[in-house]
């Protein structure tokens, strides 16, 4: 039989998202299997400012920019990455 | 090999040093510095941050796209983090070819492609004691 499977992934909020979220980093649990886009579906419901005060930011999984169907496992470190402004 | 995002002065001689070669005939710099103005507020230091990991691999595969896009010509890029004053170098390139046309080409490249690229933020001090972070610019 099936076993539910439940993934644990580390969430980082980086510069202006660390504000919104009023912290640097959470971990939060999903389906598996799961995706970017997933994850990103479970932070939007937590967290009303993504999409919305933070319009415009990217998803990084595991230190690599990330596609809605990069898969995200157990242990993976997901990163929201508002606009960058280095250099 | 050098970090490339470190917390303290960065040692601009040591990155020239590790793209000078033999082969090279032109070796070009760039770095940028704390401007006391920007959109028009006066600025009194900058606090930059970064997702350290993913930045240092950022950094690297710029570096490796440029080897590979002009051959012969090596760069080396680093990024400095936490607070700086106003005049300091937050980022340093150095740039080795063998004719100075790719060299700029590149080096323009490297600039160009780590301000859209690598996960760093500033958040700007202001001479009113505010601050804001900083995105996209």
């Amino acid at each position: 039989m099936m076993q539910d499977q439940t993934l644990r992934i580390r969430v980082l909020f980086f510069a202006i998202a660390g504000e919104l979220a009023g912290e640097g980093s959470i971990e939060l649990e999903l389906d598996s299997p799961a995706t970017a886009s997933d994850a990103e579906e479970k932070l939007k419901e937590r967290y009303d400012w993504l999409g919305k005060q933070l319009s415009s930011y990217r998803i990084a999984v595991d230190e690599e920019f990330a596609g809605a169907d990069t898969p995200v496992r157990d242990g993976s470190e997901l990163a929201i990455i508002p606009p960058v402004s280095g250099g | 090999m050098a970090d490339r995002i470190v917390s303290e002065m960065i040692d601009c001689k040591a990155v020239i040093d590790e793209v000078l070669s033999n082969d090279s005939g032109a070796v070009l710099t760039f770095a940028g510095t704390v401007r006391n103005t920007n959109l028009g507020r006066a600025v009194s230091a900058i606090d930059y941050h970064a997702y350290e990991s993913m930045a240092g691999k950022e950094i690297e595969k710029l570096e490796d796209e440029i080897a590979e896009r002009w051959p012969g010509v090596q760069a080396r890029i680093v990024h400095r983090i936490g607070r700086l004053e106003l005049g300091e170098t937050s980022v340093f390139i150095a740039v080795s070819g063998a004719h100075r046309e790719e060299s700029f080409a590149a080096l323009r490249h490297a600039i160009d492609r780590l301000k859209e690229e690598a996960p760093v933020w500033k958040r700007e001090q202001y001479e009113d004691g505010s601050e804001a972070w900083l995105e996209g610019s």
